[in-house]
C-alpha cells in the first residue's frame, strides 16, 4: 500500500519534513496547520538538531503556541482491554507430549478390553447354570463322555483297555444284549478275542438279585434316568461288579474273596449313590485287563453354587464391608466400572453394555471405543 | 521457532496482534479470521522464523492481510473520513481515552495504523515502516498529521477548547 495509490487525500503535498536538522520555514512563518504538524512532530521527539532548536525558540517567545505545542504530548493512545477470544484455538500440542498422549490412549484402551476380556470371559454362564469354574467343567465332560445318549442303542463297541467306559441304556433297548452278555460271563468264555481292546456285548442287567437284596434308597432323579428306565439300579451295579469278579479269570475264587469284593462294590456304590446316576457296565473275563477305575474319574462332583474369581470375591467382601450391604460384584460391573473411570478422567468416550434376550439372559457383552470395537458372545455351557 | 515458542508467541502476542486489527477496522469477526489467518502462515513456516522476530512478523503479515481486506471490501474506505463532519458530535464526560479512541475511527486506515502501532506497541518509525512496507518519512507524516486530526476532534467535540 502507498499513499499515493490508496489515500491520495492524505498525501501531503509540500509539506514533508525532509529530515530532523533543518526546517523549510522559520516557525513564525508557518501557518498554524503546519504549525501543528511541526508541534506534534515536537511532541513526539521526531525533531532533533537545528530544527528542535528552531521550534524551541519559536515556542518560547509565543506561550501560546507552545501550550498548543504541549496539548500534543497529551494525545496519546492507551490500549483497552481487547481479549482475542480464539487464542487457544491455534494452540499446538508438543509432538512429544501427542505422541505421549497417543500412546497412552492407545495402550490403555487395549488394557481396558484385554482386561474387560480377561475379567468377563470366566464368569460367563447361563444364569440357570449353578456351576463354573474349570473343576465342574472337567466333570461335566467326564459325564458327557460315559453316557451314551438313549436313541443311540448300541449293539457293540470297542473299548480301549485303558478307558473304562459306563453306559446308560433303557431297559427295553438292551435286554438282549444283557442276556448275552449274562451267559457269556457265566460261561468264562475263553474264545473271547483277548487283544488290547475289550469286545463289550451290551449291558449287565437284572440278575443281581440273589447276590444282594438289600434295598438301596433311590434319589430323586430326572425322567430320562428313572430306574425302570435304566438299568442296572445299585444293588444291581455291586452284582454285575461281584460278577465280574468273579469271572475275571479262570482261577476259583473262595467265598470270603467274593463276600469281601461285594462289600468293597456295595460300600462304593453307597458311597457314590448310583441309584440315581449312571449304572456301571463291567466287561468279561478281560475285566481284569482293564485299567482300575478311579473315584476321580466317575464321581459325579456336587454342584457349586458359583465359583467366582478372588478377585471378584475379594471387591465383594471389600465392597460389603464399606457400605454395610451385601454386594454382588461381578466381572461385568468392574469392566464396566473401570471403562467409566477412564472415560471420566481421560474424557474418553469407551462403552461397555450387555446384550440379553427377553427372558433376561446374557447373550453377549458389546465394548465399543474410537479404537477397537468388539462383540464377545457369552458362553453356554448347557444347550 | 520450535512449537513451544510457537505457543509462547500465541499467548504473549496474540491479544496484542488482535486489538491491533479490532482498532484498525473495527470489526471483530473479520480481525479474528485476520489474526488467525496470521498464526496459521506463522504455523507453516514456524521452522523458519526466528522467535525474536515474530513479533514484527506477526504485526507486518497481519497488517498486510488486513489491507488486503480492506481492499476487497472499498466501502471501509474512506468513508469515515469524507464524513467525518457527522462524527463531531459533542463528547460529554468521557475519558479522554475512549474519546480519542473515538477520534481514532474517524482516521482513514494507514493513519490509524502508524497511530496504534506507534502508541499501543511503542514501535520506532523504522519498526513501523518495516511493518507496513512505508518509508520513515511516510510513516512520520501519518502519524503527526494523525495526531493534528486528533487533536481537532477533540477540539470540536469541546473536549478541549
Amino acid at each position: 500500500m502507498t499513499e499515493n495509490t490508496d489515500f491520495p487525500h492524505l498525501t501531503p503535498r509540500d509539506d514533508r519534513l525532509q529530515g530532523e536538522g533543518k526546517l523549510f520555514r522559520r516557525p513564525e512563518e508557518l501557518t498554524d496547520e503546519q504549525f501543528d504538524l511541526l508541534a506534534a512532530a515536537w511532541a513526539d521527539d521526531a525533531l532533533g538538531g537545528d530544527s528542535l532548536a528552531e521550534t524551541e525558540a519559536a515556542l518560547s517567545s509565543s506561550p501560546e503556541r507552545r501550550m498548543r505545542a504541549e496539548s500534543f504530548r497529551q494525545i496519546r493512545l492507551s490500549p483497552l482491554i481487547d481479549r482475542w477470544e480464539g487464542r487457544n484455538r491455534i494452540l499446538k500440542a508438543d509432538p512429544g507430549t501427542y505422541a505421549i498422549r497417543r500412546i497412552l490412549i492407545v495402550t490403555l484402551t487395549v488394557a481396558a478390553a484385554l482386561g474387560a476380556l480377561v475379567i468377563l470371559g470366566p464368569l460367563k454362564t447361563e444364569p440357570d447354570n449353578k456351576s463354573a469354574g474349570p473343576a465342574v467343567a472337567e466333570a461335566q465332560k467326564i459325564g458327557e463322555a460315559i453316557t451314551i445318549a438313549e436313541a443311540q442303542t448300541m449293539g457293540e463297541a470297542l473299548i480301549s483297555e485303558a478307558s473304562p467306559v459306563i453306559v446308560a441304556l433303557p431297559a427295553e433297548s438292551v435286554t438282549p444284549a444283557t442276556q448275552n452278555i449274562n451267559q457269556t460271563a457265566g460261561a468264562a468264555n475263553p474264545s473271547i478275542d483277548k487283544t488290547s481292546s475289550t469286545r463289550l456285548a451290551g449291558v449287565i442287567s437284572g440278575s443281581a438279585a440273589d447276590i444282594t437284596s438289600k434295598p438301596r434308597p433311590v434319589g430323586v432323579i430326572p425322567e430320562s434316568l428313572k430306574p425302570e428306565r435304566i438299568v442296572p439300579q445299585q444293588n444291581d451295579i455291586t452284582a454285575s461288579v461281584t460278577n465280574s469278579f468273579i469271572h475275571a479269570n479262570s482261577e476259583p475264587r473262595t467265598t470270603a474273596e467274593i463276600a469281601e469284593y461285594r462289600d468293597l462294590a456295595e460300600s462304593i456304590a453307597l458311597m457314590h449313590d448310583f441309584s440315581g446316576a449312571v449304572p456301571l457296565l463291567a466287561a468279561g473275563p478281560e475285566a481284569s485287563r482293564l485299567a482300575p477305575v478311579e473315584l476321580k474319574d466317575i464321581t459325579p462332583l456336587p454342584a457349586l453354587e458359583r465359583e467366582e474369581n478372588w478377585l471378584v470375591r475379594g471387591l465383594s467382601l471389600l465392597a460389603e464391608a464399606i457400605t454395610k450391604e451385601p454386594k454382588s460384584v461381578d466381572g461385568y460391573f468392574i469392566a464396566d466400572a473401570c471403562i467409566r473411570g477412564v472415560n471420566r478422567v481421560l474424557g474418553w468416550e469407551m462403552e461397555l453394555e450387555q446384550e440379553k434376550n427377553n427372558e433376561g439372559e446374557q447373550l453377549a457383552t458389546n465394548f465399543s471405543s474410537s479404537l477397537l470395537t468388539f462383540s464377545a458372545p457369552a458362553k453356554k455351557t448347557h444347550p | 521457532m520450535t512449537v513451544k515458542e510457537y505457543n509462547n508467541a500465541v499467548r504473549e502476542f496474540g491479544d496484542h496482534v488482535y486489538r491491533f486489527i479490532f482498532r484498525s477496522i473495527k470489526d471483530s469477526h473479520r480481525a479474528d479470521d485476520i489474526v488467525q489467518d496470521s498464526y496459521e502462515k506463522l504455523w507453516r513456516n514456524v521452522t523458519e522464523i526466528e522467535y525474536c522476530a515474530v513479533k514484527s512478523w506477526l504485526f507486518s503479515t497481519a497488517y498486510n492481510r488486513m489491507i488486503d481486506v480492506i481492499r476487497k471490501d472499498s466501502r471501509l474506505v474512506g468513508v469515515e473520513y469524507y464524513d467525518d463532519s457527522s462524527l463531531y458530535a459533542e463528547e460529554n464526560g468521557s475519558d479522554l481515552n475512549e474519546v480519542l479512541h473515538r477520534a481514532l475511527e474517524t482516521l482513514p486506515p494507514a493513519q490509524r495504523s502508524v497511530i496504534l502501532l506507534r502508541d499501543y506497541e511503542g514501535y520506532s518509525y523504522k519498526e513501523i515502516a518495516d511493518i507496513t512496507a512505508l518509508s520513515e518519512a511516510q510513516v512520520k507524516t501519518y502519524i503527526f498529521r494523525g495526531r493534528v486530526a486528533l487533536r481537532n476532534y477533540l477540539v470540536k467535540t469541546s473536549v478541549w477548547q
